[in-house]
């Protein structure tokens, strides 16, 4: 610990010192029209690989040795490229504004010659354009980031329809997933099917896979970051659409020009209103009267401030809901004092994460942005039931139970980026989050109002207090023309009132430029986990819950290891290939037998043990151009290991998928009308299903007997049909007076391939003969879609 | 025009979109394949003269025929080494009407006693042969009375629960508690045996986290403990709603080997989880090489408890 902070000092202080005799051209890069930074963008030196780019908030700093003269490149992906003369005589401060190509020709969009896949450290990456995004078809035209992820190799899906992810042989608590800096617990809408996240509020996104900087930690198997926009700087612009399931609306612009702007985009599913009339007929006809609904909304909010060039702050906030209710009631009855029945329940779900961001250009060379979170993800559960006589409003007995869960954070963390020289590139920084784990709260009232009988009670597990710290310093270097590396130390600990851990993590990646447009790339990364979520394979439940280490409960922790090469073919076309290998290791599972819902100390419930995952991808990306997409494979083997769980066997994980295929192609057909398909194809996942049955009888026994066990053989033993499907989509653009129209109509499933979604072993009684099958649950054969966008 | 056509795609579209059919299809698919096997399952306590345990052969799972053991079975019991005779029990088959080849007995010379040690082999044309060997294991040292801690009776003036403390002089390891008293008031006579079994929730509560309580019996995995531990139990045993029970309780502690001990652990996460489908599936341990089933053998004692 004494000699990383050492070594964390003396990297801070040569940062400061070593590197004083160069001038710095530093700036934002955002685009003309809206002013929104751009994040991602390159800056660098026509005709040469000496560059950077932008950072999270479109901030760049390039430094170069003084007194001459540079011909410098600024371009982003959709945006002219623009090249500026610069005389080096002192620092300067340039903010460059691109104008989107999109406005100058919709129908082809011509490829930079920037810098390419092949020159990037960072490997392991996905990056999809949200343009791109917004095009792919999607179930009921809900345009899903998640889900537009799952599209790309060595990321898979939980199940038909799901939005969770899985990244390389990891679980759904392995990925940390950040909105503009805060980590978002659950991300998921109506049960896995939908995500949070929505598309009209998002500018960036960005997965990592392996490879991780030393900046990210707390999860071992990837980062997803998503960055909201900031909302139009110049003029109130908007954009509303009408869908299958849910309407949108986002506005943006100026509070104050130029200084200030808002963003406010919000969401929500609306079937639960067009349901009711018919709801309330069929409670009607069993005599009663009720409602029955679902719903979710979702509403991010953002402000930004320009207090000067080298001060601005951002503060976002994202609130999102799900809610299940069903209340029922027996219907007033002409007869004095007939006892009438109710019944109410309610689930509801949902987060709330805040960000306040302030950044400050310390000089030219030195940009530090300072965050202070908030995040709260809360599941609440209520039924009551009871009776109560006709004409009389109080119940004379009823009898309620409630139950309340979830996790809260607190955190700041302060992150500098300092650029030196064109060798070197730091970034170092220190975060502390407070956590609140509330692993679950029952309250139960009982009250007989007739008998004189009241009973209250209230059953809680402990919250769990901790914090979890971190300090991280890298370093991306330029030691060649040809070689690049980028290295870094993470070191975290978390402290639990009875129990304290700490972890130091390497991460280093490297990349060769090889001749004709090819590099190797390879990277070395170790990550540690704090936090676990117990949770049901395969579907998001709400109930999932997210509980710390402890005393009994070890941290995860894993290496990974990923070795690439990558290509640019021609000017439109990146070619990427990596073999990964990754260990992880004290993984949080239920035992034989456990699961959700029950009542007693989670702790007893699981057990840790071992995992290995292990694969190749292959990406072949066209990101511009009048035809793009992309096709993504994944040859992967997932195993797990735990001493308590199939009597210590080595066993493959549910999503253990040998083959992962992925097509996605866009074609403008014309400056109007976009065509855009999706086809999928992966192994089935893996299960556990018995073939076998045993009798359960002990003798002495007086007559035959059916009763049975099944015997289920190895964990996971059984594979579900092969997955694959086709989602086809067309977007009708037009513009109008006042506006911009777009139709989006197409099918999700186009063939109806009956994919498994859950299978179950049935019995039906045919003429008194009992017959049992194995059935296949397929959801969404051919589901339609047509949404109404406008953006003004 | 091409306005109307729009907005009737998109009420087509929320229309379906609200029926749960369209968006659910269900197929027929097959299951793994069987795991054929011979299936023993059997067990004897101390005390007891009589072995009993039946063989049946495994069936696919989705077979509605019914567990039938096999002819030409070839077995062999011997205790201690020595050969017993095995006898064949005939029991009755409903759907034919006729009784049927059912289960084997063997009567031993003296009851089990500790460290005695039972192999049963058996052997079938149509199957790999299997085999089991268990042994009466040593009684836990514990007395032969307990005081209760409490005890208390519900509104009714019947037995509602009790306290007591469990505090073994050797250290017990694979054990099974089942706390018995009698019913009273019981309308079926037949039915109601001396002792009876608390059931249903009447469970057994014990201040460890190492218990797995269930209906009637608690099941505590001391496994990997050395020391002595002492342990309190209460039995909340409320006779609302059922039939009353008397008190003057007794407790029967059966010990057992691992493996037996194993097999009612994972019986017991087994019917668990077929109530919970969101719970990990379960393999009921077997300790028959070659086959499936269980045979076990287990020590038990009575130990009577007595109101302070």
């Amino acid at each position: 610990m004494q000699k990383f902070i050492t070594l964390f000092c003396i990297l801070g202080i040569s940062c400061v010192v070593c590197f004083a005799q160069n001038f710095t051209i530093s700036g934002y890069i955002e685009d003309i029209d809206s002013g929104e930074k751009l994040i991602g963008a390159n800056v660098f030196l026509e005709n040469t690989t000496t560059g950077t780019s932008t950072n999270n908030f479109g901030f760049y700093s390039f430094s170069l040795p003084a007194g001459k003269t540079y011909d410098i490149v600024f371009s982003y992906i959709g945006y002219q490229t623009i090249v500026k003369k610069v005389t080096l005589d002192g620092n300067q401060m340039m903010n460059v504004s691109l104008s989107s190509k999109v406005a100058l020709d919709a129908v082809e969009i011509r490829a930079d010659k920037s810098k390419r896949i092949e020159q990037e450290t960072q490997m392991s990456s996905v990056e999809i354009p949200m343009a791109t995004l917004k095009k792919v078809p999607a179930l009921m035209g809900e345009v899903d980031v998640l889900k537009a992820l799952q599209l790309t190799p060595g990321v898979k899906s939980g199940g038909e329809g799901q939005s969770g992810i899985y990244v390389r042989g990891g679980g759904p608590d392995q990925n940390l997933i950040l909105l503009d800096g805060v980590p978002v617990y659950n991300v998921s809408h109506l049960f896995g099917f939908f995500s949070v996240f929505n598309a009209d509020a998002i500018k960036d996104i960005k997965l990592i896979k392996g490879g991780y900087p030393a900046r990210y930690g707390g999860r071992l198997s990837s980062v997803l970051e998503i960055n909201m926009k900031e909302g139009n700087i110049n003029e109130i612009k908007g954009t509303a659409s009408l869908g299958l399931i849910s309407s949108k609306l986002m506005l943006e612009g100026p509070i104050n020009k130029g200084k200030t702007s808002f963003l406010v985009s919000g969401r929500r599913t609306y079937l639960d209103i067009l349901a009711r009339p018919l709801i309330k007929r069929n409670f009607s006809k069993d005599n009663r009267e009720g409602v029955l609904g679902y719903y979710f909304y979702d509403l991010n909010a953002k402000i930004n401030h320009k207090f000067s060039d080298k001060d601005r702050i951002y503060l976002s906030t994202y609130t999102g809901t799900d809610r299940f209710y069903f209340e029922s009631e027996e219907k007033e009855s002409t007869q004095v004092r007939t006892n009438l029945d109710y019944n109410n329940n309610d689930i509801n779900w949902g987060n709330f994460t805040s960000a306040l961001r302030w950044n400050h250009i310390v000089n030219p060379k030195l940009f530090m942005n300072t965050t202070l979170i908030y995040s709260d993800y809360r599941l609440g559960t209520g039924i009551e039931f009871g009776e109560r006589k006709s004409g009389e409003k109080v119940p004379f007995r009823e009898t309620g139970l409630n139950y309340l869960s979830g996790i809260e954070d607190y955190g700041a963390k302060i992150d500098f980026d300092y650029s030196p020289n064109t060798r070197h590139f730091f970034r170092f920084g220190v975060n502390a989050v407070y956590h609140t784990f509330k692993p679950g709260k029952f309250d139960l009232t009982n009250i007989d109002r007739e008998n004189n009988f009241s009973f209250k009670d209230s059953v809680a597990q402990q919250n769990i207090k901790a914090i979890e710290t971190g300090v991280y310093a890298e370093d991306d270097w330029t030691i060649s023309q040809n070689l690049k590396i980028n290295f870094g130390l993470h070191y975290a600990a978390f402290l639990l009132e009875e129990k304290k851990y700490h972890s130091l993590q390497p991460r280093v990646s490297a990349r060769y430029l090889l001749p004709r447009s090819w590099s190797m790339k390879a990277s070395f990364a170790t990550m540690q986990q704090y936090i676990n979520l117990l949770a049901f394979e395969g579907i998001g439940l709400p109930t999932d819950l997210w509980v710390p280490s402890t005393n009994r409960i070890r941290p995860q922790n894993s290496w990974q290891v990923a070795l690439g090469a990558a290509k640019s073919v021609g000017s439109d076309y990146e070619l990427s290939t990596e073999v990964y290998y990754k260990k992880m290791k004290n993984l949080v599972a239920y035992k034989d037998g456990q699961g959700i819902f029950q009542s007693d100390d989670w702790q007893n419930r699981v057990t840790q043990g071992d995992g290995d995952a292990y694969g190749m991808e292959l990406f072949l990306q066209k990101k511009e151009g009048r035809l793009s997409g992309w096709i993504g494979y994944t040859l992967s083997y997932t195993y797990r290991k735990f001493a308590e769980i199939d009597e210590g066997r080595t066993f493959p994980y549910r999503f253990d998928r040998r083959h992962d295929l992925s097509v996605v192609a866009n074609y403008n057909l014309s400056k109007r009308v976009n065509f855009a398909a999706t086809w999928v194809y992966g192994t089935g996942n893996a299960v556990t299903l018995s073939g076998t049955k045993i009798s359960n009888s002990f003798p002495p026994v007086s007559s035959v007997s059916n009763g049975n066990y099944e015997v289920f053989g190895r964990r996971n033993n059984f594979r579900l049909r092969p997955y694959h499907r086709m989602d086809v989509g067309f977007n009708f653009t037009k513009q109008k007076k006042r506006f911009e129209r777009i139709w989006s109509v197409g099918a999700y499933n186009a063939y109806a391939n009956n994919n498994p979604f859950f299978i179950y072993y049935d019995t039906t009684t045919i003429n008194g003969i009992p017959e049992t099958k194995l059935k296949q649950i397929a959801l969404f054969p051919l589901v339609p879609y047509v949404t109404y966008t406008i953006n003004f | 025009m091409k306005y109307k056509l729009y907005l009737s795609v998109l009420i087509a579209g929320i229309i379906l979109s609200g029926c749960e059919n369209f968006f659910e299809t269900t197929i027929d698919i097959d299951p793994p394949p069987q795991i054929k096997a011979l299936v023993l399952n059997g067990r004897a306590f101390s005390g007891e003269r009589v072995i009993n345990f039946r063989i049946t052969e495994s069936l696919p799972v989705l077979s509605d025929e019914r567990f039938i053991t096999p002819e030409n079975l070839n077995i062999n019991l011997t205790l201690n080494g020595n050969s017993i005779r095995v006898d064949t029990a005939m029991i009755f088959d409903v759907v034919t009407g006729k009784y049927i080849l059912g289960y084997h007995r063997c009567t031993l010379p003296q009851p089990l006693k500790t460290g005695d040690k039972v192999t049963i082999t058996a052997s079938h044309p149509n199957h790999k042969s299997i085999s089991v060997t268990d042994s009466v294991p040593a009684m836990a040292d514990v007395p032969g009375s307990l005081y209760t801690h409490e005890a208390g009776s519900d509104l009714n003036g019947y037995f509602s629960y009790v306290d007591f403390d469990l505090k073994p002089t050797s250290n017990l390891r694979y054990y099974n508690l089942a706390l018995q008293t009698r019913k009273i008031n019981c309308n079926n006579p037949p039915s109601c045996s001396k002792f009876d079994t608390i059931y249903e929730n009447r469970s057994l509560e014990f201040n460890d986290p190492d218990f797995i309580t269930n209906g009637n019996n608690a099941y505590l995995n001391t496994r990997g403990n050395t020391g002595i531990k002492s342990y309190r139990g209460r039995s909340p045993l409320n006779s609302r709603g059922g039939t009353p029970f008397a008190r003057k309780p007794r407790l029967i502690i059966t010990v057992f080997n691992e493996k037996y001990y194993n097999f009612l652990v994972s019986r017991k996460q087994y019917e668990d989880a077929s109530d919970n489908p969101f719970s990990s599936p379960v393999n009921i341990n077997s300790n028959v090489a070659g086959g499936l089933g269980v045979f076990g053998l287990g020590n038990r004692r009575t130990v009577l408890m007595v109101e302070k």
